[in-house]
């Protein structure tokens, strides 16, 4: 059989969109590391920003935090959903509808009203469920579930998942092992894609700022106080 | 005793069945056709033979042994699909291997087996290929392999040919027919097209809503059709009731259930009066070339009739033209 030629056009097209992607981020760099750019050319070279920034304990604490609130809550919600969907495709087809109900009911939230839902419900209330961040999981896990859902459920329709659960069945595979190692390969680049996606709602910047926000800021994630000063803070973040 | 017995099979969806007592059996070795239209309960005795349905009552037995609450792994059945459903993660050999890995046989072992399979079915080379980079005759082929790389004692085929094209669907009857003789497997074939099930069967089960019409072998089905529903499906017979049948012929016979004359064995003439028991005339309203065979559509006292004669070089009537047709009573088959 012979293999398509692969033209040049495709590649070059592929190096232009790169470029054009990576253009400000090399230009920000740049700019990063000279103390003026008024001219054509920048000037001072310098690394003592990083240096200072690399120092400051603020600094690491925001992005490891960072990192839990991206990736905590799109793991367990992934999880949550391939568990519930393999029971839906196995045993229970029928209970699909309800789930995809639940499911995309967060897609009726607004972003503003969610944060204060969750304040009011649950400042005051007993650690862990009143601590800043376990909230913002919770929250993003509720905020993520329709971006996973319908993603877990578009490839696994994709895939035909039924069929290849019987196939693999007929050839003496358990329908467990089947759905984890068989299915679950063929649609994890599609669920990747849909984890992605999720940051880029734009209400995601309200609701990490609201319950979070300024007292993160002053390096305080300890439990949200109905009487304190940033929960007030929170809501005029929050209206505006 | 049979290899394979259905004993009173029922099948619900809710509150429609779908299966409606069915009673069969299957000797060792025979390559069985469940023929039928679409939705007539044909794949899903297939699906219950293979486990991956329940049924509501009845009982299947294989080479002896009661298998009605089986797994489907515990079955050692083979399984080919409409789809293929091949794993896309998985190359060919990955692809065929699965089953005998499931099975925890030695890397040896697995890897004759595979090259064996793949000889069979005439894929050698293609062991390193994804699915998506294969034509669907040759994903059918690795379907096939996959199948019968386990050795099963049944081998259920559900429509595996009704997604190919024309062409390599006589190729791969051909495959499909050789490695069953080969293997000397005992095979379930589920199709609903009639010409593949004359040429793959030993034995034709043909379906209608949820019950077994006729069962019998290819010739005795195409020229003995049980009923209506027979006649129709299977050999595109002229089917007449009896007042009809008068006012093509002009001669009364008894069948209140209708007479089916199948178009091949009505012989046209334009002059000589031919011998045979009725002899009428018609005038040719149109034609229609089919492969070797050209039918024409006769006009027979405002009865339409189907006429094949065996295709030649030029059309020996034209449209509009009157001629006479003869059959022989032996040819008008009482219903």
């Amino acid at each position: 059989m012979h293999k398509k030629k692969k033209g040049i056009g495709n590649g070059l097209v592929l190096w232009i969109i790169g470029i054009y992607l990576l253009f400000p981020l090399l230009l920000t760099f740049l700019y990063s590391l000279f103390t003026e750019w008024i001219t054509i050319l920048p000037e001072g070279f310098s690394l003592n920003g990083y240096a200072e920034l690399f120092q400051d304990s603020y600094f690491w604490q925001s992005i490891g935090r960072s990192l839990l609130i991206s990736i905590v809550p799109i793991v367990l919600c992934t999880v949550a959903v391939l568990l519930a969907m393999y029971v839906v495709v196995v045993y229970l087809p029928g209970l699909d509808k309800i789930m995809r109900t639940i499911c995309t009911i967060p897609y009726a939230i607004q972003g503003v009203i969610l944060p204060i839902s969750v304040l009011g419900l649950y400042a005051n209330a007993p650690e862990p469920f009143s601590n800043r961040v376990f909230m913002l999981v919770c929250t993003y896990c509720i905020v993520v579930l329709p971006y996973i859902y319908q993603g877990v459920r578009n490839n696994l329709n994709a895939v035909h998942a039924p069929r290849l659960l019987e196939a693999a069945q007929m050839l003496g595979a358990g329908k467990f092992y089947a759905f984890w190692k068989i299915i679950l390969p063929n649609i994890t680049s599609g669920i990747m894609v849909c984890g992605k996606l999720f940051p880029d709602r734009t209400d995601v910047s309200v609701l990490s700022h609201a319950p979070v926000g300024s007292a993160c800021q002053r390096g305080y994630c300890g439990p949200v106080r109905r009487d304190a000063a940033d929960f007030s803070g929170s809501f005029r973040t929050a209206e505006r | 005793m049979s290899y394979i017995e259905f004993k009173n099979i029922n099948k619900f969806y809710g509150e429609n069945q779908v299966l409606k007592n069915i009673s069969l059996n299957v000797e060792k070795g025979q390559f069985v056709t469940l023929l039928g239209p679409s939705g007539c309960g044909k794949s899903t005795l297939l699906r219950c033979l293979s486990g991956l349905e329940e049924i509501s009552s009845g009982q299947i037995i294989m080479d002896g042994k009661d298998i009605t609450d089986l797994e489907p792994r515990d079955r050692n059945i083979g399984m080919v699909f409409q789809h293929y459903s091949l794993f896309p993660n998985m190359t060919v050999e990955e692809n065929i291997a699965f089953g005998l890995k499931m099975k925890k046989k030695s890397k040896q072992e697995i890897a004759k087996k595979v090259k064996e399979a793949m000889e069979m079915v005439e894929l050698t080379g293609k062991e390193k290929e994804y699915p998506d980079n294969l034509s669907g005759g040759q994903q059918q082929r690795v379907a096939l392999a996959r199948s019968i790389v386990q050795e099963p004692k049944v081998l259920l085929l559900d429509e595996p040919l009704s997604a190919i094209d024309a062409k390599l669907r006589k190729s791969l009857q051909n495959s499909i027919k050789e490695v069953h003789k080969k293997l000397g497997l005992t095979s379930i074939f589920v199709t609903h097209d009639q010409d593949e099930a004359m040429v793959m069967s030993d034995t034709i089960h043909l379906f209608h809503e949820g019950k077994i019409e006729q069962s019998s072998d290819p010739i005795t089905m195409y020229t003995s059709p049980v009923s209506k529903f027979a006649a129709a499906f299977i050999g595109n017979y002229n089917i007449l009731t009896e007042q009809e049948f008068e006012k093509v012929t002009g001669r009364k016979i008894h069948s209140p259930e209708g007479i089916a004359i199948r178009p091949e064995t009505l012989q046209i003439s334009d002059g000589k009066t031919p011998e045979a028991e009725y002899v009428f005339e018609g005038v040719i309203t149109d034609n229609t070339p089919k492969g070797n065979v050209l039918q024409y559509h006769v006009d027979v006292n405002g009865i339409p009739l189907k006429v094949d004669v065996v295709f030649r070089s030029k059309v020996l009537f034209e449209n509009g033209n009157r001629i006479r047709i003869s059959v022989a009573d032996h040819n008008c088959i009482r219903l």
